[in-house]
């Protein structure tokens, strides 16, 4: 090694661009280019008290002040521009020379921009413009967050706001129930019991034209009855739905087979299952929709054969598909939508009893398990009905 | 890319042909993402799956399109908080371009695992420099026009651009030959 790297005073100058060097009477012996251009006083021969002042380490202002405290962090300011500087002093005790060597304390872009700095004046190496940077980013992280936060007590807000909504809508269609269930039905039985005493009474001597007039009238209280057990029935599910238990399908199955035996020994139909799973559900309501989709696949079935319905499943990514297929007299898919319409019947009354209310049922049982329901079939090919449950 | 390329093309989307053909975009480009956050990064496909789904919705080829966000990037950026940033970059067109390459520098440590383009200045006079622009991404030449053309609006100077050398034509990577004035 031929000696020490020294560095030239014009290289020291580019290198150091906020240098302050001073003499042992604290007097400027030259500065860097951008501390110079920002603080123009700052010129050789004059006093570095007339610039700045030393805001830390406190009661700091003479050459021997500044040796003592060379080890410490140093904070300048500008006394005319404002301009924060922090960095250390390095004391020469043989020339009697100080040396300030430090960068600008600035937090935001603007900031710089408005002491009149900008990116060239920065080293290269400096970590100023890249700490701005991550000072900026930050800001931007936390608008961000605090705008999605915003959003999501927005959400929060409407969806309580949607939540009251339900909680008043179910008490108004508790209370109507309730209505339906009492007050609606009073009459119709009044109607229905006077007009079985006009028949009573009076039906021998009325002519047929007559007679039959009356019994229109009961047949059709009758099926208002009907119709409002219907409603009530489907209204029921949301405001009378029970807990969710672990519940053997089986079981499930079961149950549906013994409540309609004498439907399937009427029909001569056979209802099979493959091994059913447990699964979390109100088995009350799954009974339900099973007995429905079941009854309707030996309701509809096709003359002269009997009606074979099985049930089956297929687990899928966190949720189960049952499967209930009938060899009956199949569904258009253009009724597709109708189906699960509340009253809404594909067929005329006096060939397939019903009001139309089982699969309306069917699908909101479903979607309180929050699953789906649907059919695929074809007219004269049997219907396929799937619905599926969380895992 | 980060979110900030994302919410810059939304902008642009949103501004200039309304909310309702932003909707219809990002459905076709398949993202249901509700709000890009700025300083998170996202899978580059999003922003090439915006762009083709804006391209096809609008029926402007996606190199016009592209052109239009790199000039509306510069606005973009600007209004998001980074004008200062580009402003203390340089007083003229050619001293921001010299620093761009120590800017997406410092940006590219801030930012973990962005892969920013980089851009060269070679044979420079008063009044003229060709930029070598070179970007793992394909495809981007046309943002690049686009954004010196905002940058010359920013910088309030006339600029000539000319594709001397293409990467899509097969070159090791694209040449921008300006000239002001």
């Amino acid at each position: 090694m031929s000696g020490a790297f020294g560095l030239a005073p014009r290289l020291f100058a580019r290198v150091f661009p906020f240098h302050i060097l001073l003499d042992s009477e604290m007097r400027v012996v030259q500065s860097g280019r951008v501390v110079y251009r920002l603080n123009p006083k700052l010129t050789p021969g004059s006093l570095f008290g007339d610039s700045f002042e030393v805001q830390r380490p406190q009661g700091v202002s003479s050459f021997d002040s500044f040796s003592e405290h060379r080890a410490d962090l140093f904070v300048l300011r500008a006394r005319e521009s404002g301009m924060i500087l922090r960095g250390g002093m390095e004391v020469d005790d043989r020339e009697g020379r100080i040396v300030f060597l430090g960068e600008p304390w600035v937090q935001e872009f603007s900031e710089a921009k408005a002491l009149g700095l900008s990116m060239g004046d920065f080293p290269v190496n400096s970590p100023i413009p890249d700490f701005l940077l991550n000072q900026h980013t930050l800001r931007v992280t936390l608008r961000d967050s605090t705008k999605l936060s915003q959003e999501l007590q927005r959400e929060i807000e409407a969806k309580e706001e949607y939540e009251r909504l339900l909680k008043s809508s179910n008490t108004d269609l508790q209370h109507f129930a309730r209505i339906a269930a009492h007050d609606l039905r009073q009459p119709l039985r009044t109607l229905t019991g006077f007009g079985s005493l006009l028949v009573d009474k009076i039906g021998a001597e009325l002519d047929e034209e007559s007679r039959d007039y009356l019994d229109t009238m009961i047949a059709g209280a009758a099926r208002m009855g009907r119709l409002i057990d219907g409603l009530l029935a489907f209204s029921r599910v949301s405001t009378d739905g029970g807990e969710f238990v672990p519940s053997d399908f089986n079981t499930i199955i079961g149950g549906v087979r013994d409540a309609l035996r004498a439907a399937l020994t009427e029909s001569e139909g056979r209802l099979t299952w493959d091994e059913l799973p447990t699964v979390l559900v109100d088995p009350r309501q799954i009974s339900q929709v099973l007995q429905n989709l079941v009854s309707n696949a030996l309701k509809f079935h096709r003359a002269g054969e009997p009606p074979r319905v099985h049930v089956s499943v297929e687990k899928q990514a966190g949720s189960w598909h049952f499967s209930v297929r009938d060899n009956g007299i199949g569904i258009d898919p253009r009724f597709a939508e109708k189906v699960f319409v509340i009253f809404q019947r594909l067929h005329v009354r006096g060939v397939y009893p019903g009001e139309g209310v089982g699969l309306s049922i069917v699908q909101r049982i479903v979607e309180r398990h929050e699953g789906k329901v649907w059919f695929d079939s074809q007219p004269g090919c049997g219907s396929t009905f799937h619905f599926t449950l969380p895992e | 890319m980060y979110g900030l390329v994302n919410k810059a093309i939304k902008e642009l989307i949103s501004t200039q042909f309304g909310e309702e053909q932003w909707t219809v975009i990002k459905a076709k480009a398949g993202v249901d993402i509700v709000e890009f956050v700025s300083m998170q990064p996202y899978p580059d496909s999003i922003s090439y799956d915006l762009v083709g789904a804006a391209s096809e919705v609008l029926g402007t080829s996606a190199s016009d399109l592209l052109e239009a966000f790199g000039e509306y990037w510069v606005l973009f950026t600007g209004a998001e908080g980074y004008g200062e940033l580009m402003n203390m970059s340089g007083d003229t067109l050619f001293e921001f371009l010299g620093n761009l390459n120590n800017l997406h520098t410092r940006v590219s440590l801030t930012m973990e695992g962005l892969s920013p383009p980089s851009f060269d200045c070679v044979d420079v006079t008063a009044t003229s420099m060709d930029l070598h622009y070179r970007s793992v991404r394909a495809g981007l030449a046309p943002m690049v026009v686009g954004l010196l053309r905002g940058l010359a609006k920013k910088f309030k100077c006339e600029l000539s651009i000319e594709h001397k050398e293409s990467k899509a034509d097969g070159a090791d990577h694209d040449v921008f030959a300006l000239r002001l004035g």
